[in-house]
């Protein structure tokens, strides 16, 4: 239990506390405008006071970095581990708190951290050096919920920001089941967000490309190491020689030779064509020829060289051409020979052009050898890259198999969990009823199921949606927390809940829940501290209550510059 | 056909073919000796019709006769040339 | 043959516009998208000034009103033969210039349509005029193909007497032949003196005077030809002529190219021009 809070600052309101139920109030005067109402007339300083001084960060916005505050030192007296404790902090160091135990104990200074860590062991017996076990803070902000993050949105919730995971770990935690499933659950949830992250890039944009989907992949994969493997054969059996120049030029020297005797072979086939036609015809051709012959010379050559008469020229020829025959066949016979002989010569080329063009296709040139080189290693590299892809989309693929069968197996555990702790739970979902019948006449309730998202709570209420409902159930979960945390024996032993928590509430379930508050911390012997608005209070009463005798006599009020809990104005 | 034309290069014009058998003619030969000679020393292929054309314009020309079937060159036709 | 010819150049680019039920073809032949060009084609079989100069102010005004915001360049594509438009024509399209300097107004004809021709690769060429002659084709032609085409040729004996003189220059400008006949004459001129020299090493030395003269009697009876045709038509008839029955495997069409090429470096076929210096007429 909290014993006092007291600060150096002069004008601080210091606050000495009970056992059991304690009302702070605060009053709110007719003039206050909503700023000043808003200016922590000290109901929700009390509770950063707290979180101040138990461990919470102080960041820039928090109340104790203003400078009306900074280098003021606050304390609180408080029970951790059965002693009573004394902490101080300032804002201006807030690294380090002062602890020491009263009334003779050294003072002796620790880091915030090293703090948090004996306040988790004490109160939550937390291993600090435990892997994924709950923070100390996230538990302990259930006890002394904070407003402004939130913490008045969901009975199951101490922040809007807090993660599912985390939130599922605390609550398991604090009722006493197997946390570390939730823990588990919380991997399972991260790794699946990555993999979320990387199939949406892999599937679309940008990244489409890098990835991609393994079955396209392993074909390309088979593909590119099959050319690979074509690639590296053709390096394997290649031969270098060294004369391939000089056998390429002299292949195409033959080529061009050949051509030759073929073009030549073709003119004297010709020739042979040509003869053999006159052999068919009976006259002897070439009168016209002959006729032209004179004509010609006649025109073309100088007068008078013409000398012979036509009769006398042809008479000439036909004397001449009378063995045409025997010439012709001669002509014919040389024409062969020729052809022959080439065919000879063809024969030979050819067959020394097939030897080099034989030896070309089995051996290659060293420039050849090195592109075929740069070819293996580059295609080497880029089966290399498919398979690192092919690697990463298949492990994207199986990802998802494993982490729904890990989802599965985390389910049955939680299933099995459920049943094995069913007492436990049980009591949790009992005590919260109970509280809630006593407030209301259709009690609400709580229900703890095994989703296949991890542990789920659950609060069906009718008109749950309103404000005030909705508050109250906060106040029979808180209820329900404390009962289920003082018989395990954890805790820090108070709760505290500022004014918010009945906002909206009907006054007489204010009235009601306080009565029911009262006797719950006397019951299991906690301390309860709650500050309210003075006319929120006394709206109604409750028969065989008087809420009187929990008020505290500090009183708050926000119509004077100094009746804040630290009696400063500050903006 | 005697003179060179577009399609027919000079060395092949009668005239020069007939050029050629005048100096193969330095001594009378047959007809067939100097058929055998042209075919081994010709540039270009020599058919024996053109041969015989070429024989028939150097006769009217009044360049050479035939005589028992020898072609014997016409007194002053190798002064004249030269 | 315009859209095929665009369509082949600029695959993806150029869309041809069909002209589509009522709306006809809203002013445009095709669209080059990239380069913000539409095309008017216009091939009448003769060109007539006021036709052509009506024609062209409806289809541009009909283009303005459609596509005013897809083009910048405006191309007339005409089939003049000469590439000579009528001086009206011109003058309207100076005109069309004039009144609208944010576009661009260019005209075509076979040469600016041959430019884009060759820049089309060989897949495309064989795809849509057949398989050309390769390479290796170009290396193995010999006398065998050129008498081929020899064989084939209906011969008379005809012997001329014109003396050898150089190929003029500027025959082909001067003939009007379009560059795809001008690139077929250049790839045949490279083998024409292996024609030169069959004729001049076979058997019958009056042969390529045969042939040749063969070649000039077809030539002029396709000129004397009523209505004229185009020398590139002329081009095409000589061409079918040489190469007949024959099946014209690639290697084949360049023997006939190269006898053709021949032909036209040695001025038996398509006119000379006047010697240079000599006034043009």
């Amino acid at each position: 239990m909290i014993h006092t809070l007291y600060s150096d600052l002069p004008t601080f309101k210091t606050l000495h506390l009970q056992p059991g139920l304690n009302v702070l109030l605060a009053e709110k005067s007719d003039g206050a405008t909503q700023k000043q109402t808003r200016n922590r007339a000290g109901k929700t300083s009390v509770v950063e006071l707290i979180h101040f001084l138990l461990g919470a960060d102080s960041n820039k916005d928090s109340l104790f970095q203003v400078a009306a505050l900074r280098e003021h030192r606050f304390g609180m007296i408080c029970d951790i581990g059965g002693r009573a404790m004394k902490v101080e902090r300032r804002g201006a160091n807030k690294t380090n708190v002062n602890v020491s135990e009263p009334p003779s104990g050294k003072q002796r200074t620790l880091t915030n951290t090293e703090w948090t860590h004996r306040l988790g062991k004490a109160w939550f017996s937390l291993d600090p050096m435990g892997d994924h076990a709950p923070s100390y803070r996230a538990l302990f902000a259930y006890f002394v919920r904070r407003q402004h993050s939130g913490a008045f949105s969901a009975p199951e919730k101490q922040a809007t920001m807090q993660q599912l995971g985390a939130q599922q770990m605390a609550l398991m935690y604090l009722l006493g089941l197997d946390w570390p499933i939730a823990g588990d659950w919380q991997l399972v949830r991260e790794r699946d967000k990555v993999r979320q992250v990387l199939s949406k890039t892999a599937s679309a944009g940008v990244f489409g490309s890098v990835i991609g989907k393994a079955a396209d992949l392993r074909t390309q994969l088979v593909l590119a190491e099959r050319k690979l493997k074509t690639v590296q054969d053709n390096l394997a059996a290649f031969k270098v020689l060294d004369e391939y120049a000089e056998l390429e030029q002299e292949a195409s020297q033959l080529t061009r030779d050949l051509n030759m005797l073929a073009n030549q072979n073709t003119l004297d086939l010709g020739t042979i064509q040509d003869i053999e036609a006159t052999f068919q015809t009976e006259v002897p051709p070439g009168l016209g020829d002959l006729e032209q012959v004179y004509r010609d010379a006649g025109v073309n050559l100088p007068p008078g060289l013409v000398k012979q008469r036509y009769e006398d020229v042809r008479a000439f020829h036909e004397s001449v051409i009378r063995n045409r025959q025997s010439y012709l066949q001669s002509e014919l016979a040389a024409a062969r020979a020729r052809i022959e002989a080439r065919d000879g010569n063809k024969r030979r080329l050819d067959g020394r052009r097939a030897q080099i063009m034989g030896i070309l296709q089995s051996h290659g040139a060293l420039d050849q050898f090195q592109r075929l080189q740069a070819q293996t290693s580059q295609q080497a590299a880029v089966v290399e890259t498919l398979r690192q892809r092919f690697a990463a989309a298949e492990k994207l693929e199986s990802t998802k198999t494993e982490l729904k069968v890990e989802r599965d197996l985390l389910t049955l555990r939680l299933r099995r969990d459920f049943t094995e702790q069913s007492g436990r739970i049980d009591d949790a979902i009992r005590a919260f009823e109970e509280t809630s019948s006593l407030l209301y006449e259709s009690a609400g309730s709580m229900q703890v199921e095994a989703t296949a998202n991890g542990p789920a709570f659950k609060f069906p209420m009718q008109g749950s949606r309103s404000k005030g409902i909705k508050n109250m159930q906060i106040f029979c979960f808180d209820m329900m927390l404390m009962r289920l945390c003082r018989q395990r024996g954890i805790g820090p032993g108070f709760l505290v809940h500022d004014s918010h928590l009945f906002d909206g509430v009907d006054g007489r379930q204010v009235i009601r829940a306080l009565r029911v508050a009262a006797q719950t911390a006397n019951e299991l012997e906690f301390q309860y501290l709650v500050t309210m608005n003075e006319d929120d209070a006394f709206k109604e009463t409750e028969a065989g209550f008087d809420l009187g005798e929990y008020v505290l006599p500090v009183r708050l009020t926000d119509a004077t510059e100094d009746g804040g809990l630290f009696g400063v104005r500050f903006d | 056909m005697i003179l060179p034309s577009k399609h027919l290069p000079q060395e092949r014009a009668l005239l020069t073919v007939g050029a050629m058998l005048l100096a193969g003619l330095e001594r009378p030969k047959t007809v067939s000796a100097l058929w055998q000679e042209v075919q081994k020393g010709a540039p270009a292929a020599l058919g024996f019709d053109w041969f015989v054309l070429a024989l028939d314009l150097l006769y009217v020309l009044d360049a050479i006769q035939l005589r028992d079937g020898i072609l014997v060159l016409r007194v002053g036709v190798m002064d004249q040339e030269a | 043959m315009f859209e095929e010819l665009m369509g082949r150049r600029y695959p993806g680019d150029f869309m041809a516009c069909r002209p589509w039920g009522r709306q006809g073809d809203r002013k445009n032949d095709g669209y080059l998208s990239s380069a913000h060009t539409l095309f008017q084609v216009y091939g009448p079989n003769e060109i007539a000034a006021a036709a052509t100069v009506k024609k062209i102010e409806e289809d541009f005004s009909g283009a303005k009103e459609h596509w005013q915001n897809y083009f910048k360049r405006w191309i007339f594509v005409h089939n003049a033969h000469d590439q000579r438009l009528p001086p009206d024509v011109i003058k309207a399209l100076a005109d069309l210039r004039e009144q609208n300097p944010q576009v661009d107004i260019e005209t075509w004809g076979y040469p600016e349509l041959l430019i884009e021709f060759r820049k089309l690769g060989l897949a495309d060429l064989e795809s849509w005029m057949g398989a050309a002659p390769t390479v290796e084709d170009k290396a193995r032609i010999g006398f065998a193909e050129i008498q081929a085409v020899v064989e084939h040729l209906k011969l008379s004996p005809f012997a001329t007497n014109a003396s050898p003189r150089p190929v003029p220059f500027g025959k082909i400008e001067f003939n009007l032949l379009p560059e795809a006949v001008a690139s077929y004459l250049k790839m045949g001129m490279g083998k024409a003196p292996l024609v030169a020299s069959y004729f001049s090493s076979c058997r019958n030395p009056l042969e390529g005077e045969r042939v040749a003269a063969a070649f000039k009697a077809r030539y002029a009876e396709l000129r004397g030809k009523q209505p004229p045709l185009h020398p590139h038509d002329i081009w095409g008839e000589l061409d079918d002529w040489a190469g007949g029955n024959i099946t014209k495997k690639p290697i084949e069409k360049l023997a006939i190219t190269a006898v053709l090429a021949w032909l036209f470096d040695s001025c038996d076929i398509f006119e000379e021009p006047p010697p240079r210096g000599a006034a043009a007429s």
